[in-house]
């Protein structure tokens, strides 16, 4: 057997065992790490377990975030739908970075985008941010301590 | 020759400082190229890629032994959060 044939009425696609292989390695999770996600969330699902859902900001990926029994994420979760929000917690990424689920310690509503300062409303805004000194000698003060 | 395009620039804190302050050293306008990349990243040319310490260092008041919480620096890094990126847990 060379593959799996996939047809519909005007498609034929012939899934190969490279094409498995490559979808593994893209699906299977690589990297554990603590960390955090943003995104709209958009399910809440108390189905085996409760659990709740974002859409990365960025990639506009679903992720699923696991919440541990016992924990008032769920009820944060239900006054957070629709909102923008942050997760942390320890995250789940796979082969090329992208965070799959997240077993979900903390959840902050964020604002939304439009509420956020523009970058031109910004630029300039703090001439006066590192005082007396220049930029580089700022962050070498911050680094060296 | 044309310069290449960034795919996946990584940004120091000196370029959110300098943007910030406004700054302009010895005749070049920071604020002006580091509105560029970051305007670019917000119209998704590019992702950014920037490291959780930077987020720290421009959030971070001269002086004061604790991040400043102030609501205008919480809306900076909330939109440093927001607009590209990938946050890299190391320096």
């Amino acid at each position: 057997m060379t593959g799996v044939e996939i047809s519909s009425t005007n498609r034929r696609i012939t899934l190969t065992e490279r094409a498995f292989d490559n979808m593994d390695w893209l699906v299977s999770e690589t990297d554990r790490s603590p960390g955090s996600v943003e995104g709209t969330l958009e399910t809440v699902s108390i189905h085996r377990g409760s659990r709740f859902t974002i859409y990365h900001s960025r990639t506009k990926k679903a992720i699923r975030c696991d919440i541990p029994q016992g924990s008032d994420l769920f009820d944060h979760a239900k006054e957070a739908l629709g909102s923008r929000v942050l997760i942390a917690g320890i995250l789940h990424t796979n082969a090329i970075g992208e965070p799959t689920r997240i077993a979900a310690e903390t959840l902050r509503i964020l604002r939304e985008r439009h509420e956020l300062p523009s970058i031109a409303s910004l630029s300039g805004k703090y001439p006066d941010l590192t005082g007396d000194l220049t930029t580089n000698d700022f962050i070498r003060n911050i680094r060296d301590r | 020759m044309t310069a290449e395009q960034y795919r996946y620039p990584y940004l120091d804190s000196s370029v959110f400082i300098a943007w910030l302050k406004g700054e302009i050293v010895d005749g070049i306008d920071r604020k002006r190229i580091a509105e560029h990349i970051l305007r670019a990243a917000e119209r998704g040319v590019y992702r950014l890629c920037i490291s959780a310490l930077t987020i720290a260092e421009v959030h971070k008041k001269r002086g004061s032994k604790r991040l400043t919480e102030n609501e205008q620096t919480m809306a900076i890094v909330q939109m440093l959060k927001s607009m590209m990126v990938a946050l890299l847990l190391g320096g």
